[in-house]
């Protein structure tokens, strides 16, 4: 199989997806009406209401959902072969993805742009949002401790990109700075600062550094571990406006030159695929493919998080209704390109089937080094890139997309804490500081509790991380679908899909606990019993609605 | 070309702001309202050696008054001579 075939299959495919299915979708199921008056008009007050051109919008939320994570996801799930990771990214981006955040920024439309989680409380019962914010949490918890390790990796992997990743940091401030005071126009700065960050990109092949091999008894893993979440820390209590808006700014623009990169270098090279369709040669230990395939790619496939920005903040912006479909489907269509770049890169960017193999030796063994070193093989085949500056580049872009993720995630988990604080009138729960601090202990408890003292095992994580997106994905999911129930319109487009999802999730929960048990992993194994109670919980409430919707009289 | 190259930099700036919009609002509202307890502090029983500076800035901020106090929790203007609700 060429590597251009895969692109063009999926790529088609996609397109395809769009054009028909959405199209199809927005005009039977949820019947978008140009005319209806969205919050973005009818509540209109230029802070969260505000109606904002569809490309724009897009844009908002095609980088806020792609991250590091549709990248790693694909990265790992190649194990099984290059065939069950590519179609299960181009059909679940197709019937699931799409469906999924067109729906839930329409849902939200229509109901004066409430959250969904709110959206639950209201439609489906206190009990199921009370399940929706516990899902949340955990969530939030995983995403910072697994990338700070999916970072950790990469520094060590890659002491190229250390210098460079530092100092997007810097290039990112300075842009801050220059942009609040409005120097000169947006686009020679974003021009400025994209050369400024690719010529550190250049620089760190020269100076690779790698940390000591040991410091207190801890090994390079757990001290980057240690570092980043401490960067994440003060990143967090800066302004907005100082670091994290012009970083989230730059990773965005690197999103499409990355994209480009690949997908140009691609069809450039026409590498072959050297991997196998269906790997029958697992190494031992590599989890069956059913379910596990279906909950280590969850970004890039379907992901709850999608459901969050969706409702969040982009239904608040939508400035006329059928702009969901460009805005949602697409921006699904978009995750789903990353994704496929991703699984292109981990199996046509080696020269021989052993080479691949012996980076495939464990079921974690990929993950973003197999996307950094196929990327970069790739993108020298194709026009000529030295070899380290393809790694540098490709790591330094997992790295910020990471590294930004664990600012918003760490700043989150600080509100929640403050919020608890408030609440429970805990004076000095609601400081920033001691939040913060709670915040970070939580997340560093979990990258070492289920790692070891090294970290390096936190990647086992990972398939409870993508459980837990997937539960959130089903949760959206029922509440579409029950929306629709009650519109009197089918719900099989939204209902399969959701139904899918708990039981790929629950097997998945059910498999991993009889592994933890047999690895006498205790602290996972608490981890992944209580999500298991949440997933059950999510099916039976599921049921229930379901049940009670259909007894009622359809209202239209 | 111009116009291009101006629309651009108007998509890239909505683009800028439009992620963060609020937490950037709060924020410059938090200042703005730490500003207004300065101007208007006398008026709440405080005493402020530079009121006397802050008569001319009190003109300025009169049309920020009524959310001001509203939103600081007091339904009812606290000063005399601003009569707003």
């Amino acid at each position: 199989m060429s590597a251009i075939g895969l692109l063009l299959i999926g790529l088609g495919a996609f397109v395809l997806g769009y054009l028909l299915y959405s199209r199809f979708i927005a005009a039977r199921i949820y019947r978008l009406d140009p005319d209806f008056r969205t919050p973005a008009h009818e509540q209109r007050d230029d802070i969260d209401y505000v109606p904002t051109n569809r490309f724009v919008l897009w844009g908002h939320h095609f980088t806020s959902v792609a991250g590091a994570a549709p990248i790693v996801g694909p990265a790992i799930a190649v194990i099984w072969g290059w065939g069950p990771a590519f179609l299960w990214v181009i059909l679940g981006t197709i019937f699931i993805a799409g469906v999924h955040d067109l729906g839930a920024i329409w849902a939200s439309v229509r109901h004066r742009a409430q959250s969904i989680g709110s959206l639950t409380g209201a439609l489906v019962g206190p009990r199921a949002r009370t399940l929706f914010m516990i899902v949340i949490f955990l969530l939030l918890l995983m995403v910072n401790a697994v990338f700070a390790v999916v970072i950790a990796r990469l520094f060590v992997g890659f002491p190229e990109s250390v210098v460079p990743a530092w100092s997007a940091i810097v290039v990112a401030l300075v842009l801050g700075q220059l942009i609040r005071r409005r120097a000169i126009g947006l686009a020679w700065l974003s021009i400025f600062g994209v050369i400024a960050l690719y010529a550190a990109i250049w620089l760190g092949q020269y100076v690779p550094v790698a940390l000591p091999d040991n410091v207190a008894g801890l090994g390079p893993n757990a001290q980057w571990i240690i570092i980043l979440f401490t960067y994440a820390a003060i990143a967090s209590l800066l302004p907005v406006w100082v670091l994290l808006q012009p970083r989230d700014y730059i990773n965005g623009l690197q999103l499409f030159i990355g994209l480009g990169l690949v997908f140009a270098a691609v069809l450039i090279a026409n590498p072959a695929v050297v991997a196998p369709a269906f790997n029958q040669n697992l190494p031992e230990g590599v989890p069956p493919l059913i379910p596990m395939l279906f909950v280590t790619i969850a970004c890039g496939a379907i992901s709850g998080f999608h459901g969050l920005v969706a409702s969040g903040t982009t239904s608040k912006q939508l400035d006329r209704e059928t702009d969901a479909r460009f805005v949602g489907y697409f921006g699904a269509v978009g995750e789903g390109c990353l994704a496929l770049a991703a699984i292109i890169a981990c199996t046509a960017g080696f020269a021989t089937l052993g080479e691949w193999e012996d980076l495939y030796s464990t079921f974690a063994g990929g993950g973003l080094e197999a996307f950094v070193e196929g990327g970069a093989a790739i993108m020298q085949a194709g026009y000529g890139l030295p070899i380290t500056v393809g790694t540098t580049l490709l790591a330094v872009m997992a790295v910020l997309f990471a590294a930004t993720t664990m600012d918003t995630g760490i700043r989150l988990q600080r509100y929640i804490v403050q919020e608890w604080g408030n609440i429970h009138a805990i004076d000095w729960l609601t400081r920033k500081g001691p939040a913060t601090a709670l915040a970070v202990g939580c997340c560093l408890a979990l990258a070492f509790g289920a790692g070891g003292a090294e970290g390096t095992g936190g990647l086992a994580i990972w398939p409870l991380f993508g459980t837990t997106n997937q539960l959130l994905a089903a949760l959206t999911l029922l509440v579409i679908s029950l929306l629709v129930v009650k519109l009197g319109r089918p719900p099989w487009f939204t209902l399969l899909p959701m139904i899918g999802l708990i039981l790929m999730t629950v097997a998945a929960l059910l498999f991993q606990l009889v592994d933890f048990y047999r690895q006498e992993n205790w602290f996972l194994l608490g981890m992944d019993l209580l999500i298991l109670v949440a997933a059950v919980l999510v099916a039976l409430e599921t049921a229930g609605a379901l049940v009670r919707a259909r007894r009622r009289e359809p209202e239209s | 070309m111009r116009r291009a190259w101006q629309r651009l930099n108007e998509l890239l700036e909505a683009l800028y702001r439009t992620r963060h919009r609020r937490a950037l609002l709060a924020e410059q509202r938090r200042y703005h309202d730490a500003l207004m307890l300065m101007v208007y502090a006398d008026a709440l029983g405080l005493d402020n050696p530079m009121a006397h500076h802050m008569m001319e800035l009190k003109v300025l901020l009169a049309d920020d008054f009524h959310d001001w106090h509203r939103r600081t929790g007091l339904d009812h203007s606290v000063l005399d001579c601003t009569r707003c609700c």
